[in-house]
């Protein structure tokens, strides 16, 4: 299993009374391609961000069998940056910084290898998800939103991560733009074999998947209200 | 890449990182330019005078002494009869005796009346004797040798003629005009005030005063003598003298017996008591502006530690975006401090520049006014010392915004 939920409960510090999170059990499994749906506010980000280990939650999560509440957190970071990938509805990038120094960032912090090796990889990436050459040294700013994601599919990618969460990845995009986004992104997690989790309310995207849950199905808070 | 990435932060917010890189310059400016001035100071004071066991004067102030027979700074209150001087001069202990003469000036330099043993014995720094550039010491009643800058700044040769001013007023209207000097000799740079000097023999002096009274020309005085010969030309008076004394245990005794002379009131002073002096006298003045100037820096930091930390608030977003793709909180700890590094170092960088410049630009002005000879490499030990204290003190400010980022990246997104 690439995901294993049990026994999870998260309240937000702040609201210690106020219960965002109760997962019971749940898990994806690998190479699976999984929509999830709900309500805003139903809990989608947080649960990401759980599974991103970014924070924690009772009970046990595990991502490739390694349960995230027992590593510290410099593991739990280092296990983010080389395993997971992330794409976001917006502010996926350093706003300052060019594509290619985006990508190195990520790459930076993962187990890849410096160098030109990196920067060759990089401009391949770049140029599999069709960003022109004069796009790469742009500050990440000047570029459209459309642009803008694919070029955090290509960070996500660098670190060649077995798991990508997309959240929201298509709500600023236009419906063109939408499904080049998708067929792009489907594409390029069954090349890479790649688990695939997308969260969205957008529920003409569960076509592609062939994993499609409600976060109200899994979250006994969801169930409760 | 984390360089780049601190840079590239910095340059994304430039109009609030000019001013916080502004204000650090400035105070970075004053802080290194206090400290500078302050040893340059110091050093040009020590470095004047070196080999002289007592300086002898009339009486008044041990540091006012110092400051007019070597420093050319301020009045003497009163004069030392000639025949004192011999006497003293004379004596078995003292193994040689420069006589100092003052009053005169030419263009707003001071006119050293003196005898040739001043350039025999007379030195600078660590016992370093003077030396000439061109020609020799002077030798016949109208020869002048010229210290290194008056020569520069004048454009003076040898051969060249030039008249005294009674007085040591920049301008002067009471002028030798009869009696013009030769220059006979140039010294080299010495970097203190003999530098700023015109020698002359105490004969020369004695001459061009001839028919002079309470610095006005006696009018319907004789007419100009060609001849100086038959004339006694023996100062009545001189303004100080320098002494070096055979055994330096003896010192104190002999500076004992001039303050106790009978013949007229007299001081002795040891050049570096007297500088002593001065430096505990300087010593509140030095404290209050590097206090000032270490405020000003305090005041900098702070506005720097204001700048990082409204930022982090404004870059919520990308503190999370860096978490996402596996920053740990402490790279977010360290890229604040690099951020605050970056602004130290160009400040320190600008700040240097600016002072190295102002400097140069008023190097001139500081030798012609004061006398000091301040160099513009400021990158001694000291200042060394103090730009570490500096990038100390800035990390320490920037130690609050870089705590607030770190907790934020550890809290995680709530």
């Amino acid at each position: 299993m690439t995901i294993t939920i049990k026994d999870a409960q998260y309240c937000y510090p702040s609201q210690p009374r106020k219960m965002v999170l109760n997962i019971s059990s749940w898990s994806v499994a690998e190479g699976e391609k999984t929509f999830l749906h709900g309500p805003s506010g139903g809990g989608k980000s947080t649960l990401l961000n759980v599974l991103s280990g970014l924070i924690q939650t009772t009970g046990s999560v595990s991502v490739f069998g390694q349960s995230l509440n027992e590593m510290s957190v410099r593991h739990r970071d280092k296990f983010r940056a080389e395993n997971i990938g992330f794409v976001f509805q917006q502010f996926n990038l350093i706003s300052y910084l060019d594509a290619i120094d985006n990508i190195k960032l990520a790459s930076a912090f993962g187990s890849s290898q410096g160098g030109e090796t990196l920067e060759r990889e990089i401009k391949s990436l770049l140029a599999d998800l069709n960003i022109s050459v004069d796009e790469w040294s742009e500050p990440a700013r000047n570029l459209s939103i459309g642009q803008q994601q694919r070029i955090a599919i290509a960070r996500a990618l660098i670190n060649k991560p077995q798991l990508l969460i997309a959240d929201e990845p298509t709500s600023s995009l236009d419906q063109v733009n939408r499904d080049i986004f998708m067929s792009l992104l489907m594409s390029i997690v069954k090349e890479h074999k790649i688990t695939l989790l997308l969260v969205s309310h957008d529920m003409s995207l569960s076509t592609h998947f062939n994993s499609v849950v409600s976060l109200n199905e899994i979250n006994l808070v969801g169930k409760q209200s | 890449m984390f360089i780049r990435l601190a840079i590239k932060s910095l340059l994304d917010r430039k109009s609030s990182v000019l001013v916080s890189l502004l204000a650090m310059s400035v105070s970075i400016f004053v802080l290194l330019g206090v400290e500078h001035i302050r040893h340059q100071t110091k050093e040009n004071f020590s470095n004047t005078v070196s080999g002289v066991d007592l300086i002898v004067g009339a009486r008044t102030g041990s540091v006012n002494l110092l400051l007019y027979s070597v420093f050319r700074v301020g009045n003497p209150t009163n004069n030392i009869r000639w025949e004192t001087y011999e006497k003293v001069a004379s004596s078995r202990k003292v193994d040689w005796a420069i006589p100092i003469s003052l009053g005169d000036s030419h263009k707003g330099y001071r006119v050293l009346g003196t005898s040739t043993d001043y350039f025999k014995y007379f030195s600078y720094s660590d016992k370093q004797l003077l030396e000439f550039k061109d020609g020799r010491a002077f030798k016949d009643l109208f020869d002048v040798v010229l210290g290194a800058e008056v020569a520069r700044k004048l454009n003076y040769q040898l051969g060249d003629r030039l008249v005294l001013a009674h007085g040591v007023a920049a301008t002067s209207f009471s002028l030798h005009e009869d009696r013009p000097f030769d220059v006979v000799g140039i010294l080299r740079p010495t970097g203190t005030p003999v530098d700023q000097t015109l020698h002359v023999s105490l004969a020369g002096i004695e001459a061009i005063h001839i028919d002079w009274q309470h610095g006005v020309r006696i009018p319907n005085s004789s007419a100009p003598i060609d001849n100086f010969d038959d004339i006694d030309l023996k100062p009545k008076s001189i303004t100080a003298f320098m002494l070096g004394l055979k055994e330096k245990m003896a010192t104190f005794r002999v500076q004992r017996g001039i303050n106790n002379y009978k013949g007229e009131p007299l001081l002795a002073i040891l050049p570096g008591v007297a500088l002593s002096e001065l430096w505990q006298m300087m010593g509140i003045l030095e404290k209050t502006l590097l206090l000032v100037s270490a405020l000003v820096f305090l005041a900098a930091c702070l506005g720097v530690s204001a700048m990082l930390l409204a930022s982090i608030r404004e870059r919520q977003k990308e503190i999370h975006l860096l978490r996402v793709i596996g920053a740990p909180p402490r790279f977010l700890f360290f890229l604040v401090e690099l951020e605050a590094f970056f602004i130290t170092l160009f400040g320190v960088i600008l700040g240097s520049l600016l002072l190295m410049g102002s400097l140069l630009v008023s190097r001139d002005y500081l030798v012609e006014k004061f006398g000091l000879h301040i160099n513009v490499s400021i990158f001694t030990e000291n200042s060394i010392h103090m730009i570490l204290m500096v990038f100390l003190a800035s990390f320490i400010a920037a130690a609050l915004p870089s705590f607030v980022s770190y907790l934020r990246a550890r809290k995680g997104l709530d």
